[in-house]
This record gives structure tokens, sequence and C-alpha cells, in this order.
């Protein structure tokens, strides 16, 4: 389309919808020259061209052409980008509160459930359509009435709850009107906008009480700001402000006496070690007010906050240019409301409304916390918080008559105030001063009517989301039943159930009304005389003609003739079009002079005029439409960002969630075998420059030197080791797993300690996040396995046993610590075992009178229990219990208080078919025992250091009761043939020594369930 | 905060309430809808004025002393905004408050709904059940417009484990300084009651609830150093 109505940006200040009709325009009108005449003209033109627009032949391709079509484009996707973030700020805001109950274990599974579907699919929607067409037709109707009388949802407003409200607001604000830079939308929104107001207003006994309680109003307002326009400008005017505040992040302008007295005291506390007796603890304001050292120290922090406060005000009166038009408008009527209920009211009185919304609603909010307006990265440290809280007290201030009744310090300040009270109240009432939209908005809507293709995209929840709130309302809402709505209602029947997220479906659903068709007669439709049709055809005919000849052309040279640029453009070689064009080009000049509306005479001065001052207005349009797109372009990639950020913490959410879930799950699930992530390595310059590192103690010529490296082992946990060049082992290791991280984050701790750097907290976040989180695996299935597990015991086993021990509150794990101090000690119980099985042997070996290996055999025994017990004792000491050191300390006992035992029975006599039988169940027992033991030890109550409460059945290392007893035999001579109780069945197949008995007791206590034995 | 008060926990201490490090300190945070007087009831309470005018709150903040069962406590109040846009801040507050008021206006429904959000939030702050609450029903005096019974605001108080309701007047000064002294009393049970679990738990060793790591979690992310070189 060649001209688009003008901008919203450029609204404020042009007249009219119709950017190119002069306002000297009205010699031209064949008949009446009233106002509303003209403005219905004016619209005409708009409505003409935008109907012309569907005729493909006639677009342009020009600078011009080609910057609006990318400033269009642009626009689109500032709105639907804009719609995405606040779905995601939803659900990261639902999932922020939930997390916290997350990490502290309270959520129940329900729960879990619910949250976990809150987060699927939550960033793509799938395209998709209604189930028929009858649907689609109906829905179709139904919106269509809903966008284009916006009465209907100012209503609804009214009537649903607050806890409603916010989807509904989030269907009309980013759906329904969701095209925030098309003038129709934003003018229906606003309409709406008003309609709740003016309920307002009558509604409200007191104007004291105005616009002061949150209300669908306040809530409205909220939302409206989260839209493109109201972003771009807080961008715009605060941003430069605010980020050259934070920076200075030590400044401290604290200005309340109590609490600067307070920190001098502290202070001189620290500096000195004591405090001085005239200044106590605990004084009253005014004692602290009167204290001359406070005094002192607050003197020069009063005028620096003056001078903050005067820049900020200063940026927001100069960028009254740039205040969206809505934001404006919505000043305007709470102007003329507040008038025509007070007709009385001073100025100061509706400039006190007027800041209650613009400066209470909209900058101030972004000032306070500007990371939640995406105006900053990070949330500002302590000082520059209270700076800017400061700062927006004191703006808060100038709206309103200040109270110094309340907090005594901020009457300082007063200077401040009456320095600046006139000017702020110039500034609001100057922004009220923009112009109605309502006969460009009926014009528009006559526009949208004429073109056929109106579309909404919308998802199929938000349909019946809205459909669900119009019939429990419907009673209200559609008193009448013979009304449009009612009717509709009607006939769509009771409103579907919402579909679960993932079934959800973005639609593009086609808009008409069941009861207007579309224009096609437009003269009938509008009232207006052929003469007008044709003075605005052929002006548009010749701007297209001569945005189209060649820039050298003849016909362009000035002084300027239309009947020449017809002529040329008639014949016009290779261009069917231009040639058609300046053919109709002629026609209209004679058909226009033969209704005598111009004149062959003075070179059709009339039209010729008309057509310069829209090709100069087309010339500066450029330029505008330049500039605009560069700012928009600013105001996309900030939202974009935004996007990385809410979709980075999303992701973050979720693979906690899934790491909790899939341990409480853990039995249900199928495994997957995954391996370790990482290690990812970053050098100390890298994370410095990415602000990972916030601070470093490590000196400039080592820096270099110095690297790190990031591993996962599990999902959500994560090792970071610092390392230093040319040397293997890394100089510390920290643990980490993702839900203290996520605690700290919530806990505003931003700093982590590895003793030589301190990282960012969210930064750290951030960067494992886009390390780990886009490989499959860290949200995929929850099992980390390390190698050796499978290979030393049957796989099933092994991964049941590393779900129950991840599912128990098992602490640390990571593969280079599992080799440390516990589990070498662990290596020592083995070596022990072992070397008690070579003694046994080497005795079977050698005479049996030599007792020698024999005893060797029974020490390395209690040396391994000894061993065993100091391995427990340096893993609890050392506050870790890891996945290694459980089967280490196993196997090992196998070797030392299984196989070792019985392997010395042998040794000592235990040798016919059926002992050895006996002793190989014994040692299976233990097998069983320790198995069983690594399996069930999760499901065991602790006690608060992790270790089990119990054992079920007894330990193994139990068995070294046999073992002594086995030594009293050997110190007493009685081995082999000299056994205690002799040998049963001897010289039979069945020869059986009865002491093989004890081995057996000890095997069947071992498996016992119902023995429970008290941890020491 | 409350660690502080573990030195004067001992029962000399507190018999002997005039010691001068025995003057406590309460943080109380004023919470509510915006316009229901939250700014009023505290300008009352700490100046003894009655403001008429329309200056929405920020950010103020006070300090009072008062005698509370023969013992002087300092009160540090909190008085916050009520405007929905400035919802981000409420987080902080939470975080280092020890007692709330929780104000609506008899004469909106609306406004006492809102106080569920803010109940569930500080409950899940602080992670506290119990946490020191008082619920306000201010503008008592404007009881011909009133649009919340006082059944309606008992149900809210029972639902919330018996949370001490008040309606006041920050027009009239009524009830005005009995719910800030029954906020610092709930404060001081509720220190000397934790005070008394600690010495109780120092000899059981008797863990409070079987299923809260938080704390025990927190420490955790702490430096590991590697030994084996
Ligand atoms: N009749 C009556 N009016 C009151 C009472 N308390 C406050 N008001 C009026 O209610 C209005 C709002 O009071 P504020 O104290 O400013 O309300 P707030 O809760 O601090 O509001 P925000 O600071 O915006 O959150 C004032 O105009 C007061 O005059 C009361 O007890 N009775
Ligand atoms: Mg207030």
């Amino acid at each position: 389309m060649m001209l688009q109505p003008a901008s919203r940006i450029s609204r404020a200040s042009t007249s009219s919808t119709s950017s190119f009709v002069p306002v000297s325009r009205q010699n031209t009108m064949t008949s009446n020259d009233s106002r509303s005449r003209h403005s219905k003209r004016i619209s005409v033109t708009a409505l003409y061209l935008s109907m012309s627009a569907n005729q493909k032949d006639l677009e342009i391709e020009d600078d011009l052409a080609r910057a609006q079509k990318t400033l269009r484009d642009l626009k689109t996707k500032i709105s639907s980008q804009s719609k995405k973030n606040f779905v995601l700020e939803k659900d990261v805001r639902y999932l922020d509160s939930r997390i916290a109950l997350l990490i502290q274990n309270r959520m129940a599974l329900e729960e879990q459930n619910e949250v976990a579907s809150h987060l699927e699919d939550a960033t793509n929607l799938q395209e998709g359509f209604f189930p028929n067409d009858d649907k689609t037709q109906k829905y179709g109707n139904l919106l269509f009435l809903l966008q284009s009388e916006p009465r209907h949802i100012a209503h609804l407003c009214r009537l649903v709850t607050m806890a409603e409200i916010d989807s509904l607001l989030q269907t009309v604000m980013f759906t329904i009107y969701g095209n925030q830079y098309e003038n129709r939308e934003e003018n229906l929104l606003l309409t709406m906008f008003q309609s709740v107001l003016t309920y307002q207003f009558d509604n409200t006994p007191e104007y004291s009480s105005l616009l002061r309680a949150n209300t669908p109003v306040s809530r409205m307002m909220t939302t409206y700001t989260r839209r493109g326009p109201g972003q771009t400008y807080l961008k715009e005017v605060l941003c430069a402000q605010i980020n050259s505040l934070i920076e200075q992040q030590d400044v401290d302008l604290e200005i309340n006496p109590l609490k600067v007295y307070e920190r001098m005291v502290a202070k001189i506390e620290e500096d000195t070690g004591s405090v001085p007796d005239h200044l106590p603890k605990g004084v009253t304001a005014e004692e602290a007010a009167e204290n001359p050292q406070v005094q002192k120290i607050i003197a020069p922090r009063l005028e620096k906050l003056t001078a903050w406060a005067e820049s900020f005000l200063e940026t927001i009166i100069n960028g009254l240019d740039q205040t969206p038009y809505g934001i404006r408008w919505i000043c305007k009527q709470i102007r003329s409301l507040s008038k025509r209920k007070y007709p009385d009211a001073e100025d100061q009185t509706i400039c006190t409304l007027i800041g209650g919304f613009f400066f209470l609603r909209f900058i101030n909010p972004a000032i306070v916390t500007p990371r939640s307006y995406m105006l900053i990265d990070e949330v500002p440290s302590e000082h520059p918080r209270r700076t800017l809280t400061l700062i927006a007290k004191m703006l808060q201030n100038l709206a309103n008559k200040p109270t110094y009744s309340k907090e005594p310090y901020m009457a300082k300040l007063q200077p401040f105030i009456h320095k600046n009270k006139e000017r702020v109240n110039k500034f609001m009432l100057e922004l009220c001063d923009v112009q109605d939209f309502y006969e460009t908005l009926e014009m528009d809507n006559y526009v949208a009517l004429s073109k056929k293709d109106l579309e909404l995209s919308i998802t199929l929840n938000e349909v019946y989301a809205t459909h669900a709130m119009l019939e429990k309302h419907n009673a209200e809402l559609a008193k009448d039943k013979h009304s449009h709505l009612s009717v509709l209602l009607q006939e769509l029947g009771p409103a579907p159930a919402q579909l679960p997220r993932k079934e959800n479906r973005a639609i593009n659903l086609p808009l008409f009304s069941k009861w207007e068709t579309a224009i096609d007669d437009l003269t009938a439709a509008l009232d207006i005389t052929n003469a007008e049709v044709y003075f605005m055809e052929a002006k548009s005919t010749f701007v297209q003609i001569m945005r189209s000849l060649p820039q050298n052309s003849a016909a362009l040279k000035s002084p300027l003739r239309l009947d020449k640029v017809a002529d040329a453009a008639a014949t016009l070689k290779n261009d069917a079009v231009m040639v058609r064009k300046g053919i109709r080009s002629m026609e209209l000049l004679s058909q226009l002079q033969e209704l005598g509306v111009i004149d062959k005479s003075d070179q059709f001065a009339l039209l010729l005029d008309e057509v310069k001052q829209e090709l100069a207005h087309l010339g500066s349009m450029k330029e505008n439409v330049l500039e605009e797109t560069k700012k928009l372009e600013d105001v996309y990639r900030t939202i974009r960002d935004h996007n990385d950020y809410l979709v980075g913490q999303l992701e973050t959410y979720k693979s906690y969630l899934h790491n909790v879930r899939s341990q409480s799950e853990g039995k249900q699930r199928k495994q997957q075998r995954q391996q370790a992530l990482g290690p990812y390595k970053f050098t100390h310059q890298q994370l410095e420059k990415e602000g990972v590192i916030q601070r470093s103690n490590v000196p400039d010529n080592r820096k270099a030197n110095i690297y790190f490296n990031f591993t996962s082992p599990l999902p959500g946990t994560f090792v970071i080791s610092l390392h230093y060049k040319g040397r293997h082992r890394g100089l510390l290791e920290l643990d980490l797993k993702l839900d203290d991280l996520l605690e700290m984050q919530k806990d505003n701790q931003d700093d982590l300690d590895l003793e030589y750097v301190q990282f960012n907290v969210p930064k750290v976040l951030a960067l494992l996040n886009k390390r780990f989180a886009r490989k499959k695996g860290w949200t995929g299935a929850p099992n980390g396995g390390v190698e050796k597990d499978s290979t030393t015991s049957p796989p099933d086993l092994s991964q049941e046993k590393q779900k129950m021990l991840l599912a128990a509150d098992t602490g640390h794990f990571s593969m280079i610590k599992a080799l440390h101090l516990a589990d070498l000690i662990t290596e020592l119980n083995g070596f022990c075992g072992f070397m008690s099985i070579l003694s046994s042997m080497r005795y079977c070996l050698g005479k049996p009178d030599h007792y020698g290996n024999i005893w060797t055999a029974l020490v390395f025994m209690p040396f391994g229990l000894f061993f065993d017990f100091m391995d427990g004792k340096v893993a609890r000491w050392r506050h870790k219990s890891s996945l290694m050191g459980q089967e280490l300390d196993s196997l090992a006992d196998l070797i030392s208080f299984g196989v070792a035992p019985a392997v010395c029975s042998f040794a000592l006599g235990l040798r016919t078919p059926v002992d050895t039988l006996l002793l190989t169940f014994f040692v299976l027992c233990g097998l069983t025992r320790l198995a069983r033991f690594n399996v069930t030890v999760a499901a065991l109550p602790k006690d608060s250091t992790g270790k089990s409460k119990y054992f079920e059945g007894t330990p193994i290392p139990t068995t070294l009761g046999i073992a002594s007893v086995m030594a009293y035999w050997v110190s007493q001579g009685w081995i082999l043939d000299d056994l205690p109780w002799g040998t049963w069945g001897e010289g039979t197949l069945l020869e059986v020594h009865p002491v093989v008995g004890l081995f057996v007791l000890s095997g069947c206590a071992m498996v016992s369930k119902t023995i429970h034995i008290p941890k020491p | 905060m409350s660690q502080r008060f573990d030195s004067t926990a001992s029962p000399t201490a507190l018999v002997s309430g005039l010691l001068l490090d025995s003057r406590r300190e309460y943080n109380i945070v004023v919470l509510g809808a915006g316009g229901v007087g939250k700014s009023c009831l505290t300008a009352q309470f700490v100046q003894n004025v009655w403001i008429e005018s329309y200056d929405p709150t920020i950010e103020d903040s006070y300090r009072k002393q008062i005698e509370v069962d023969g013992r002087q406590c300092i009160l540090e109040i909190l008085d916050t905004a009520g405007t929905e846009q400035f919802t981000a801040m409420r987080e902080l507050y939470m975080k280092s408050g020890q007692g709330f008021l929780l104000v609506f206006s008899i004469t909106s429904l609306s406004s006492l709904n809102e106080l569920y959000e803010l109940r569930d939030q500080i409950v899940r702050i602080k992670n506290d059940e119990r946490v020191p609450i008082v619920i306000v029903g201010n503008k008592a005096d404007m009881e011909e417009d009133r649009a919340v019974s006082r059944a309606r605001a008992f149900a809210v108080s029972q639902a919330w484990g018996n949370a001490p309701y008040y309606e006041t007047s920050a027009r009239r000064r009524a009830n005005v300084d009995e719910v800030f002294v029954d906020l610092c009393k709930q404060i001081m049970r509720k220190d000397s009651a934790t005070a008394q679990v600690r010495e109780m738990e120092s000899g059981h060793r008797r863990r409070e609830r079987p299923n809260r790591h938080a704390r025990r979690r927190r420490q955790r992310v702490e430096r590991q150093r590697c030994t084996i070189l």
C-alpha cells in the first residue's frame, strides 16, 4: 500500500490520520464547508487509499515504500514479541514463587506436576485450526464484535474478579488489540480505557480516593504500559540516567538521619573498636537529626540528590513529545473527567490526579524497580537502589501536595519542590494536550470493514477463556436478548473447557461482522460526491506516477505540469502499469475539469498544489520513517534480549524441577545412560569480561595462567575447578548444586566465593545454562552414570541403586573427590582383606604347625575393620558421602569380612565338600547383604548428618566375631582335626564339621529383614 | 535478626528489663492495598497527626519507642506502597520484617482480597506459618459504607491461624496503638519461644521438622578444597 496512515509517533503533531491532506483544503470543497464534513473528507482519503491498496498493480517500489515496509514488519514483530514476553514473564513470576517451595522440599507431588505442566511447551505454540468451519465463523463474528465495540470488554472488565482480570487483559491488550502500532486497534483500546475510567469516576465518592485503589483500571494501566510504545518511551527517557546512577555502586546518598547515624556509629566502632559515650545506640529520630556530625554528612547528600532528581525531571519534561500518544490521551481523560465531576477543581488538584497516573503508575515504578522494566540487566546494589527510591519519592512529592508530617527529614528537600512545582504542573497539563481520535476512529472502522482480510492471531485457549468469561457474566453483559452479543453467545452455546497446554494452538481467525457487509460502493456508504472521489483519485494517481517515474525524467523538471506528467507516464515504454495510470490520470483531469473543480487555464493549480505538498510531505516522511525504524529496532533488541533472559530463566527452572521430579519418581522411569558433561574450559580473562568474575585477587601478571574448568557430572550438579597452567591438578574445586545457586539468587546473594575470585551468581547461572542446557542431556534423563559402577554390579541393580542414592539426600557427588581421603582408606580395607586371604593360602601351602601365616591372616581382618570405620568417619566429617564411597565400601567389606574369614576357616580345617558348600552359602549371604544395603540405604531413616539410623540385618563386619573365635581356636591349637565338636559323618560323603554352623547362622542373620541393629 | 537476642534471652536479662541493651528493636512492615489508610494509621501512631491529603507512598520508614509489658521496645516501622505497580519491591520488605500489619479498608472488599496474596507471600518468604501478623480493618468510622462484614473478617482471621483482627479508624485514632502493641507482643512472644526452643534443642538435639533441609542446604554451598595435590 502506498500511504500509511500516519504513524503513532507523528500522531500527536499531525492533525489527522490521512497525513497528506493539507489543512488548506477547504476551498476545494464543492458543497458545504463545515468542520465535520472536512474531517470526513480527510478520512475518506484514507479509506480510499486503503481500498486501492488491494490492487496489487498500484504498489510502488521506491525507497519510501521499502522503508515503510521495513517499519511495518518491525512493528508486527515487536507486537508479537512483547506478547510473548508478557506471557513468559507471567510464567517466570509464577515459577519464582513456586521454586522457593520446591527448594525447601515443601511441595506436594501434585503441585510439582502442576508446575511442570506450566513449563511444558511454554515457549513454542503450534499452529492449528478450529475443529470445524462453523466454529471458525462464529468465533470470527464474536471477536469482530468484541474488537469493534470495546464497550463489551470494558463492561466485562468491571465484572470480573481481580483474579480473572489478568488473563482477560492479556487477551485484550496483546491479542484483540494486539497490533500495538495500528491506529484502529490502539484507538479502540483507548476507547475501552475511557469507558472503564468514566465508570471509575462516576463510582468513586471522594476525589481523594480516586485512582488510588488497585482496580481493573490500575491493572489495565500496568498492562498497557507493558506494550511496545510504553516500553520504548521508558527506555529512551530513563535508561541512560538510571545506568549512570547505578554505576556509582558505593555512593551512599541516604538522608534519613536515623540510618545515617547508625551507619556512622557502626563505622566508628569498626575503625576504633569502641563507641564513644556521646553516641548512644537506639536514639530517636530527632536526636539523630540534631547530631552535628550527622548533619554534616547529610548536607552534601541533599545537594547531590537534588541534582540527580533534577536531571531525571529534565529528561522527563524534555521527553514530552516522545511520550506515547495513548499515555497522554489517558492523562487527558483524567483531566476532563475530573473537570466534569468537580467543576471547581483547581489545576493543582487535577495535576495531583494526573501525577497519580503518570508518575505513580508509569514513571516511578520503572525508576524504583528498573530491572522489571527491562531498563537494566541486574538488580542494582543497595546504595543506588536507595537513591533511586529517594528520587522517585521526590518526583512523587512534586506531583502531590507533600505532607512533611510523615517523614520529617524529607522536608529538607523542600527547595527542590518549590523550584520545580510550577514546571511539573505545566508539564502535566501539556501532557493532556493531544488530539482526540473519535472521528478518525469512525473512519478507521470503515476502513476495517472495507478490508476483506481482517484476521486475528489468537490461541484456542484465549478464545475459550474469553468465551467462558462472557458466558459467566452473560446475565449482566447481554441483558437485551436481541443484542448482537447475546445472539452470538446463544449461537455459540456453552464455552469449551480450557485445553491442556500441550494441546493449545495458535490460530489465525478471520474476523467479520455477521450484520454488516463489506463496503463496495464507497460513494453511497460515505455520502460524498463523485467530484471528491475523482479529486482524490487524481491526486493519488499523480503522486504514484511521480514516485515511479525515473528521477531524470523531463516531466519532473520544474515548472511542474500535470498534463506533461500524465503524458510522460502514458508514453512510457515497457511499462503497461504506468501507461494505464497515465491514461487514467488524463481521463481524471478532463473529468474534473468538466465538473468545474479544476481549471486547465491555471495549470490545474488546485490539484498541482496538493500534489506538490504531498510529495514534500512524503520526502520528510521518509526521514521520519527511517528515524522511527531506528528507534524501534532498539526496542526490538531489548525486548528480544529480555526474551532470552526469560527463556533462560525458565530453562533453569525446568531443569531443576526435572531433577527433583525424576528423583522422586525414580522407580517408574526408564533409564538411559548418560555421560558427565564437560569439562568446558574458560580463561580468567574470558570470565572477567563476561562479568562472571566480579572481583579477583589474582595479580594481573598471573591472570593469563589461570583457567577454569566447568563440569557437570550429573544433571543439576556442577564442579568448577580453578587451574594454574602447567599444573596437572586443580588448585581449588567448588561443588555446586543448581538448587543452591537458585536459592542464592532468590536471596539476592550475588557472591560466590572461590577464594581467589568472586563469581557473580546470576552470571554463573546464565553461563551454566548456556553451556549445559543446550545439550539434550541436561534436561533429559536424570541418570548420570559413572562408568565404574556398571562394571562391578549388574546393570539393573546399579541403576536402581544410583537412583535411590540420588533420591536420598546424599550431598555432593563428584568423581574427582570420590577418590579423596575417605575412599583411599576404603581401599586399604580391601587391601587388608586380600592380604588376609593370601596369608591363609600361604598357611595351607606350608606346614600345618606353622601358625605364623594363619595369625597374619587373622590380624589383617581387624585392621580391615579399623579402616572401614575410619572411612565412614572421614566421609561424614568432611560432609560428603560419595556414590563411589558407597560402592567401594561394600566391595571391600565383601573381601575383608566375607571372603577372608571363610578362606581362613577353610585353612583351619573346614575343608569337606559340605563345609565348603556351607561356607559358600555364608559368602553369598554376605554378598546379598551388601547389595541390599546399598539399595535400601536411601530408604532408611537418617539422622541429621546423613547417617542411617540402623542396620537392617546384622552388618557384615560382625563376622569378625567368628574370626576372633577362630583366633581363640588357633591359640588353643584346636584346628584341623582338633576342631571343637569334632566331625560328623566322618568318612562319608556328607562329612561335616558342626562348627561351620557358626558361619551358617551368621549368614542367615546378615540377610534377615527383621533384625534391626541400631547404629553406634 | 533474631540471633541478636540470644545473649539477652537468659532469664535474668528478661527480668531486669531496665538494662540498656535489653531494649529491643523490632521491624514491623505495614502492607495492604492502595489507599486503605496505611500511611494515615502509621502517622497517627508515630506522630499523632491526621493526614487528610492525597499522598501515595512509595516507601517510608519510621522509628518509635514504646513500652510493652514494662519493657522498652523500639519499633522500626516500614510503610509500604499499596500501588500494585510497586509489587517488585515487596520481597525485600518481607525478608527484613519480623511482624506484619495487613491493612484493608472495611469499605472495600477487594482490598481484603488483596491481603491473601500478601499473606501467602509472607509465609513463603519467612517459611513459617506462624509469623506475627495483625489484620487491620481500617476506616471503621465509615460504618455506613461498610463493604466487609465483621464475620467475614473473622473468618479470614481464623483461616490464618487466628491472627488477631482489629477494626481501626485512623481518622478518629481508634484502636491505633492497640494494633501495634499487639503485633509487638506477638513478636516478643515468638522471640522468647524460639529462644526456649533453641535451649531445648541444644539439650536434646531434636529437630524441629523432619523435612526441612533448607537450613542445612544453605551451608552446603561452601568452599571445598582439594586436599590431595
Ligand atoms: N474516613 C477515613 N478515611 C481514612 C482513614 N484512613 C485513611 N483515610 C483516607 O484514605 C486516604 C488514603 O490514605 P493513605 O493512608 O494515604 O492510604 P495508603 O494505604 O497509605 O495508600 P498508599 O500509600 O497509596 O498505599 C486518605 O485520603 C485518608 O484521608 C480512616 O480511618 N477513616
Ligand atoms: Mg501510604
